[in-house]
C-alpha cells in the first residue's frame, strides 16, 4: 500500500491515520518536555567532567565550590552509596572515583540557586589528574584483548570455496543521536524519604532500578516519570544526570533540575559504535552465494553499556536477506578511551548491512551482473535457515519488495540547463558552487533485513491495564512516547478491540506495571498486542455485565462505535450508560517468545523474535568535480506487517531515510587522541531540509503470525537501509569503490585516498588477534532481567 | 564594564511590557525568556544557533533567542510561539496543515519551525518548494526528514496564492 501521508478524518482503530493526540499541544507549544519542568524552591544541578581520555584522580577538592553563597551541594564519588550502574552490567560509576576513562566522565556535582551559580561553582573545583595513554584504537584494543565480546559462528560447511570471490573491508561512523532535547530532567524528595525523578527515558523500569540500587534505596522508594521526550533514536535508554539529580535533591531535600548543553548533550552521552567489517563472498558463476566470510569490529567505549547485544546483531545480520548455506562469521565488541557508545536506531545492524550490501555490489561488478539480479537470485525465503540456525518460520516477501520497488517511477533526469535560482535541487544545497554540467546522476540500489524486539534471550514483554468509566477508556502501559507515536497506536488497538472510541492514555510513569523498552522497534509489536489482550477481557467483562442486567446472552452482543449492539448490529445502549457509573478493569502481560544468544550451540529457540524486510532503490546526483551530492529520491518499499497508522509509520519512513542519509554522507562524531572535536551541530553535519529528499514508500503488509494485529517493527528499517543504497548509487555516478561512509565530499572528490587498507583479511588479522580478556571495563554478562 | 554587572530591563513580549531585573549583560533572550520568564515554548536546543529552535520573531523578523542578548532587545517588539497562538485554543492555518500532515513527532523543534515558516510566508507569499527548502534551512528536526513539514507549508502558501 502506498500510505496517505494525511492524518485526520474519521475513520479510527488499527489501520486509520488518526491525528495523535499529543499534537494540538505540541503544535502550540505547550506540550512540556523534560527541559520545560519546574518546581517551586528549585536548585540547578551542573556537572564536573573529566578533560582526560585516561588520568588517574590523585586528588578532588570541593572546598572552593562549597564556600560560594548560594551553592547547596557539591559531591563527589564518595558520596554516592552505591557507584556503579548500567545499561546491562553494572560497571559505570555514577562519579568517577580512582580514574577518568573518557572525555566527559562524570567527576563531580553540584546544586545551587541559578544555572550561572552552579557553572561557577564546578569552575571552582580542584581535581588534579595524572594523564595516561589512553587506547583510541580499536584495532590496538583488539591486539591488546581490550574485549567485551567475541562471538564465532560457522554454518554449513565453512571450508567450501566459491568460483568467483569479492573481498572488502568497510568503515561506517560514530553517529549521534542528535535528538532535539537535550538531557533534562528534575528531581525531588517525595516528602516520604524517597525520590522522584522526572525526565526522558526510553524505559522508566530500567531506569528505576539502577537508580535505586545507587541509592540504596528500595524500589519502591523511586518512582520515575516520563515526561515529554524530544526525540530518542535508541539514545535514551541509559541514564546520565538521573542518579546526579537523586542524589543532590535527596541532599538538599530541595527540587534540582538538569538541563545539558548540547555540548554536554555530546560529552555525556553514548553514540553509534563505529565498525570496521571485513567480508568475503562467494558465488557460483551464474551468481548463486555459496560462502560468507566476515569479521566485524565494533568499537565500544570504557564501559560495556550495551556491547554485547551490539555485536550479536551484527554477526546475526552480516548476511543480510539472502539465503548463505555455508559461513564463517567473528565479531568483537572492544574497548576504547574514546567516549561511550551504545544503542542507536538500527542498533549493530546499520553497519554490517552496509558491508554486506558494498560487497554484494563489489561482487556483481565481479560476476558482471546487475546488482538487482544479483540480489534477487539470493533473497531469502520463507522456510530457509539463517547462518545462526533459525529457520525462517514467518513471511519473508523480499523479493516481492525488490520487484515493487524496481518498479517505482524513477526521477526525470538533472536537467544541465536547470536556473541558477534553483541552486537548493543541486548537489551542495543552497549556497553550492556546483556547475550543472559536472553533475552525474547515479541509481543504486540495497535490501535489507532488521531483527524486532530484543533479541539473543532477552526477555520482552509488556503489561497492560485498561480501565472504562463512563464510556470513556484509559490505557495505563509505561511504554515510552519518544515521539514515535506510541500513543497514537494504543488508542487504535483499543478502539478497534474495545470498540470505544474516546481512549485517554495515561503519562508513562514506574507506579504502573512495567513495559518493554522504547527500542529495537518492539513497542508497537509488544505493547500494542498487551492493551489488544486487555481490552478484549475488558469488553468479555463488561458485556458479560451488560448481559446479566439486561438478562441476555452476553454471546450475542458486541460494542461497536460506543455502542452496545446485538448480533443484528442494533443499538442497545450507550457504552456510557451501559456501564452504571462503575469502574471496569483488565489487565493483561504479552510475552514475546523466548531468544537464545546467538553463540549458543545447544539452545534451540529462535535468535530474533522477528525479522522485517525492506528494498530500497535511491537516486542522486553528485558533482564529480567536488564531491558535493544531492540525493533526489529513495523509493522505499517495507515488509511492516500490519500497518496501524499509515502517516504516522510514513512519518518514521521519511524520518528514518534521513537520518540514515545523513550516516551515509556527512554524521561522523570524530575523536582525536581521545578527545571530540566536533561535538556541536556546527561541526557535527545534520541533514538539513536542504537535503532532503523525495521518499516514496510502500508498505507491504504481511501479518507477524502469533502476533495480534499481525504488527511488526517499522521505526529502524529506514535507517538501516539509506547508508546501503546512498552508497551503492554513488558508486554507480562515480565509479569509486567508497568502503567508508560518511562518503564525504573530500572522500568522494579526492579519489586516492577511496581505498581502506584492510586490517582484518587473512594475513592481516594476526597482527591484531589478542591474548585474550583483559579488559578496561568489566566483561560483559548478558542480560538476564528478573520480573 | 564590570563582568558581574546586572542590568534592569523593560522588554516587549507578545504585546506586554515586562520588567526583568537583575539581568547579566551576557544573559541571552532564550534564558530571559525560559528561567526568568517560564515562556518554556521557546526551546533550548543547541545555544550556538544551528537548529531554529529557539526561533522568536523581533520586529517580525526570525532570530534565533540562543544568540540575541536580552539586554539587546530592550524596545523592540518580542513575538514567541505564546504570543503567536490564538487565545481561545484554535489553530492557526499553519499549525493546522503541520497536524494534518503528520508533521509533528517528537515536538520540539515544532514551536521554531512555526514562527519561521510563519514569516517566510508573510515576506514571500509566492514561496516555491525550493524557497522553502532554501528559507527553512535553519531550523532542523531529527525526526520527520522534512517532507511533512514542507508539504504543510506548501499547502499553507498555496492555499493563500489561490484565495
Amino acid at each position: 500500500m502506498a500510505p496517505d501521508p494525511r492524518s485526520g478524518g474519521s475513520a479510527t482503530g488499527v489501520g486509520a491515520s488518526i491525528v495523535r493526540p499529543d499534537a494540538i499541544a505540541k503544535v502550540r507549544g505547550e506540550f512540556e518536555f523534560a527541559t520545560d519542568l519546574r518546581a517551586a524552591g528549585m536548585l540547578w544541578g551542573a556537572t564536573l567532567r573529566s578533560p582526560h581520555p585516561l588520568a588517574r584522580i590523585l586528588k578532588v577538592d570541593l572546598t572552593p565550590a562549597r564556600r560560594i553563597p548560594g551553592v547547596r551541594a557539591v559531591l563527589g564519588a564518595w558520596d554516592v552509596p552505591v557507584n556503579t550502574f548500567g545499561a546491562v552490567d553494572k560497571d559505570t560509576p555514577v562519579l568517577a572515583d580512582d580514574m577518568v576513562r573518557y572525555v566527559g566522565e562524570p567527576v563531580a556535582i553540584v546544586a545551587a540557586q541559578s544555572p550561572a551559580l552552579a557553572r561557577q561553582a564546578i569552575d571552582a573545583i580542584v581535581v588534579t589528574y595524572e594523564p595516561m595513554r589512553p587506547v583510541t584504537d580499536a584495532l590496538e584494543a583488539l591486539a591488546a584483548g581490550h574485549v567485551y565480546r567475541h562471538v564465532s559462528m560457522t554454518h554449513g560447511d565453512p571450508d567450501v570455496v566459491g568460483e568467483v570471490q569479492a573481498e572488502g573491508e568497510y568503515l561506517t561512523p560514530r553517529q549521534d543521536h542528535s535528538f532535539l532535547a537535550p538531557d533534562a530532567g528534575l528531581a525531588r524528595p517525595d516528602g516520604r524519604d524517597g525520590v522522584e525523578v522526572i525526565g526522558a527515558s526510553q524505559w522508566v523500569h530500567a531506569d528505576r532500578e539502577q537508580i535505586a540500587a545507587c541509592l540504596a534505596l528500595p524500589e519502591e522508594k523511586v518512582l520515575v516519570v516520563n515526561s515529554g521526550i524530544g526525540g530518542s533514536f535508541g539514545g535514551r535508554v541509559s541514564m546520565t544526570w538521573q542518579v546526579h539529580g537523586a542524589l543532590l535533591a535527596l541532599h538538599t531535600g530541595r527540587p534540582v533540575k538538569f538541563v545539558y548543553s548540547r555540548h554536554e548533550t555530546f560529552l555525556a552521552r553514548y553514540h553509534r559504535h563505529p565498525s570496521r567489517i571485513w567480508l568475503r563472498h562467494h558465488a557460483n558463476r551464474d551468481g548463486t552465494l555459496v560462502k560468507l566470510e566476515a569479521r566485524i569490529l565494533l568499537e565500544d567505549g570504557p564501559y560495556s553499556h550495551t556491547a554485547a547485544a551490539g555485536i550479536g546483531n551484527s554477526c546475526s545480520l552480516i548476511q543480510g536477506p539472502y539465503n548463505v548455506p555455508n559461513a564463517s562469521i567473528e565479531g568483537w565488541a572492544v574497548a576504547t578511551n574514546n567516549g561511550m557508545c551504545g544503542s542507536m536506531r538500527g542498533f549493530g545492524v546499520v553497519e554490517p548491512i552496509f558491508a554486506c550490501e558494498s560487497n554484494m555490489d563489489r561482487l556483481a561488478r565481479t560476476l558482471g551482473i546487475d546488482g538487482a539480479e544479483l540480489r534477487r537470485r539470493n533473497l531469502i525465503r520463507s522456510g530457509d535457515t539463517w547462518t545462526f540456525r533459525q529457520v525462517q518460520d514467518r513471511p519473508a516477501p523480499v523479493s516481492e519488495l525488490v520487484d515493487l520497488c524496481q518498479a517505482m517511477a524513477l526521477p526525470p533526469a538533472p536537467s544541465a540547463d536547470r536556473p541558477m535560482s534553483a541552486r537548493v535541487a543541486l548537489p551542495g544545497g543552497v549556497a553550492t558552487p556546483t556547475r550543472p554540467r559536472h553533475v552525474r546522476r547515479g541509481i543504486g540500489l540495497a535490501a535489507a533485513v532488521k531483527n524486532t524486539c530484543f533479541s539473543e534471550g532477552c526477555p520482552v514483554n509488556s503489561t497492560a491495564l485498561l480501565t472504562l468509566h463512563n464510556g470513556i477508556a484509559t490505557v495505563d502501559c509505561a511504554a515510552a512516547e519518544v515521539g514515535q507515536g506510541f500513543v497514537a497506536v494504543a488508542i487504535q488497538v483499543v478502539q478497534s478491540t474495545l470498540g470505544v472510541n474516546e481512549v485517554r492514555v495515561a503519562a508513562c510513569d514506574t507506579g504502573m506495571p512495567p513495559a518493554a523498552s522504547t527500542d529495537a522497534q518492539q513497542q508497537t509489536i509488544t505493547s500494542g498486542p498487551a492493551i489488544h489482550l486487555a481490552a478484549a477481557r475488558l469488553k468479555e467483562r463488561f458485556l458479560q455485565f451488560f448481559g446479566r442486567e439486561h438478562g441476555l446472552d452476553a454471546a450475542t452482543l458486541d460494542i461497536r462505535d460506543d455502542f452496545v449492539v446485538s448480533r443484528q448490529g442494533g443499538r442497545l445502549a450507550s457504552v456510557a450508560e451501559a456501564g452504571m457509573g462503575l469502574v471496569f478493569r483488565a489487565t493483561e502481560r504479552f510475552d514475546q517468545r523466548t531468544t537464545r544468544p546467538v553463540d549458543d550451540p545447544h539452545a534451540t529457540e529462535p535468535v530474533h523474535v522477528a525479522l522485517s524486510f525492506s528494498a530500497n532503490r535511491c537516486v542522486l546526483d553528485v558533482d564529480v568535480e567536488l564531491g558535493l551530492v544531492r540525493v533526489v529520491q529513495m523509493d522505499v518499499v517495507q515488509d511492516a506487517g500490519r500497518v496501524a497508522n499509515p502517516a504516522l509509520a510514513l512519518g518514521q519512513v521519511t524520518g528514518g531515510s534521513l537520518m540514515g542519509l545523513g550516516f551515509a554522507l556527512s554524521e561522523s562524531l570524530e575523536y582525536r587522541d581521545g578527545r571530540p572535536v566536533n561535538g556541536n551541530w556546527r561541526d557535527y553535519r545534520l541533514p538539513r531540509m536542504a537535503d532532503a529528499p523525495v521518499v516514496n514508500c510502500r508498505f507491504v503488509e504481511r501479518p507477524v503470525p502469533g502476533i495480534p494485529f499481525g504488527f511488526n517493527g517499522i521505526g529502524e528499517m529506514p535507517h538501516v537501509q539509506a547508508p546501503a543504497a546512498i552508497l551503492s548509487a554513488l558508486r554507480d555516478a562515480t565509479g569509486l569503490d567508497l568502503p567508508a561512509a560518511p562518503a564525504t565530499a573530500g572522500r568522494i572528490a579526492l579519489t586516492g585516498s577511496d581505498a581502506v587498507p584492510m586490517r582484518l583479511s587473512d594475513s592481516a588479522l594476526e597482527a591484531f588477534k589478542g591474548p585474550g580478556r583483559a579488559r578496561i571495563g568489566k566483561f560483559l554478562r548478558f542480560q538476564r532481567v528478573e520480573r | 564594564m564590570n563582568r558581574h554587572a546586572l542590568l534592569s530591563c523593560r522588554l516587549r513580549i507578545n504585546g506586554a511590557s515586562h520588567d526583568v531585573e537583575d539581568v547579566h549583560f551576557g544573559d541571552t533572550l532564550l534564558e530571559v525568556l525560559r528561567d526568568r520568564l517560564g515562556l518554556v515554548g521557546t526551546k533550548q536546543g543547541c545555544e550556538d544557533g544551528q537548529c531554529g529552535a529557539c526561533t522568536v520573531l523581533i520586529d517580525g523578523q526570525p532570530v534565533n533567542s540562543c544568540l540575541e542578548l536580552a539586554a539587546e532587545t530592550v524596545g523592540r517588539e518580542i513575538v514567541t510561539i505564546e504570543g503567536y497562538n490564538r487565545r481561545d485554543g484554535s489553530l492557526t492555518p499553519l499549525q493546522e496543515a503541520l497536524v494534518r500532515q503528520a508533521a509533528i513527532q517528537c515536538g520540539f523543534c515544532i514551536p521554531g519551525i512555526v514562527l519561521a515558516a510563519e514569516s517566510l510566508l508573510a515576506e514571500r507569499p509566492d514561496a516555491t518548494e525550493d524557497d522553502i527548502r532554501t528559507e527553512m534551512d535553519g531550523n532542523l528536526c531529527r525526526c520527520t526528514g522534512y517532507s511533512s513539514i514542507l508539504a504543510a507549508i506548501l499547502e499553507v502558501a498555496e492555499t493563500r496564492r489561490g484565495s
